[in-house]
């Protein structure tokens, strides 16, 4: 007997210990943090809400309530929790803007939008969560001398793919920052620059501009004056345009 | 009496929070399985001879690299990180191992089209959809190209 409630309580410690086994949605599953690299949950919750389009409706030490306000005719409010583990999510209210009976089917709110806006946040956050977590490991010098290395001896092919890069996940980090910088100034008034080249500078030029930082204004406006190509001027005044009117 | 309980507790305990050694895959063709070459692609190891911090990184690095959908950290530990790959409702964990020699992929967990049906220690012998082994393979792929730089 004893045997058979040892037997039972194994099969509690395996089902408690592990932590997929629970219930869950695959938009609003609670976000593991590591202290290491996430010392401050509510920045990047906030981060993650501005770049989405989230409002903050109120906020205390450790809860984010987060509005979607009037997006696509609808109003979504979700509470975002915060401790030294976990993110987590819960919906507080999904409504179409201007209707208060939901009984109405005029007023019926698909949870197929809601489901999706609250996926989008959330893979927000996971990759600010991600972003940091490869900040955290660039303060290595090791690490980070191999990794400018590459952005500086590889290749235009590679060079233009680590750009490319950059930009499609919005990872301006400062040391990569610098590095372009630097090998923008010392090529962008080349008399001779190939095509490739000319895309690689292009890319170059765009990832400083979608880093959105005031400093790199000066340098992308002197090279959509006075570079030698003129489809490299071209595309950054197009770039400056872009980060003017975001 | 009760001090043996408490100790098949405790080692049940015990062996469910340590992590096994990674050794280099031996598929077992008495598991209902897909062919060899699928399960090779997603779970085989990765051998290395970079730092623990190094293999971190490249692997939070090569996970952004997709063209399409990226893997994206999850969680992490000390010899491991969890990344989730999202899209269309569909969902895959994966645990990455690592140790001083090698690299490996394991199936965690999956929702809808990505359950694996035949689940022994991480290695998925059979998962729904093939497809399951195509997206393992690009992020297994991934991570050894950046590696290699």
């Amino acid at each position: 007997m004893k045997y058979y409630k040892t037997l039972l309580l194994s099969i509690f410690v395996f089902f408690s210990s592990n932590a997929f086994a629970t219930e869950r949605s695959w938009f609003d599953e609670p976000i593991k943090i590591n202290k290491t690299y996430v010392t401050d949950a509510e920045a990047v919750i906030l981060e993650s809400l501005k770049q989405r389009g989230w409002e903050v409706k109120e906020k205390s030490a450790t809860m984010v309530t987060a509005w979607l306000n009037d997006y696509k005719g609808y109003e979504l409010v979700l509470e975002i929790k915060h401790d030294n583990a976990q993110i987590s999510f819960k919906q507080l209210s999904y409504k179409k803007v201007g209707c208060e009976s939901k009984s109405s089917s005029r007023c019926k709110a698909s949870t197929k939008y809601s489901n999706k806006w609250r996926l989008y946040l959330r893979k927000n956050i996971a990759m600010n969560i991600h972003k940091r977590a490869m900040d955290h490991l660039l303060k290595n010098e090791k690490i980070r001398r191999t990794w400018l290395e590459e952005l500086k001896t590889g290749n235009i092919e590679f060079k233009t793919k680590l750009a490319r890069n950059l930009i499609d996940i919005e990872y301006f980090n400062e040391y990569a920052l610098a590095e372009i910088v630097e090998q923008i100034n010392a090529n962008y008034q080349r008399n001779k620059l190939s095509s490739d080249e000319v895309q690689q500078y292009a890319f170059f030029c765009k990832v400083l501009a979608r880093s959105k930082q005031e400093k790199h204004t000066e340098l992308l406006t002197q090279v959509s004056q006075k570079a030698k190509s003129r489809k490299l001027r071209n595309y950054v005044k197009g770039y400056l345009t872009e980060m003017a009117e975001s | 009496m009760k001090m043996v309980n408490l100790f098949i507790i405790a080692l049940i305990g015990l062996s469910l929070s340590t992590q096994a050694e990674i050794s280099p895959l031996n598929i077992d063709q008495s598991q209902k399985k897909t062919k060899d070459k699928y399960i090779k692609s997603a779970h085989d190891v990765i051998k290395h001879k970079s730092s623990q911090e190094e293999v971190r990184f490249a692997i939070l690095s090569a996970a952004l690299t997709s063209k399409s959908v990226k893997w994206i950290l999850e969680d992490d530990g000390d010899n491991f990180l969890v990344l989730r790959w999202d899209h269309s409702e569909a969902v895959i964990y994966t645990k990455v191992e690592f140790d001083e020699q090698y690299i490996q992929l394991k199936y965690l967990d999956a929702y809808d089209d990505y359950q694996c049906k035949n689940n022994v220690d991480g290695i998925c012998y059979k998962n729904e959809s093939r497809k399951y082994y195509g997206h393992m393979k690009d992020l297994r792929s991934a991570i050894i190209n950046t590696l290699s730089h």
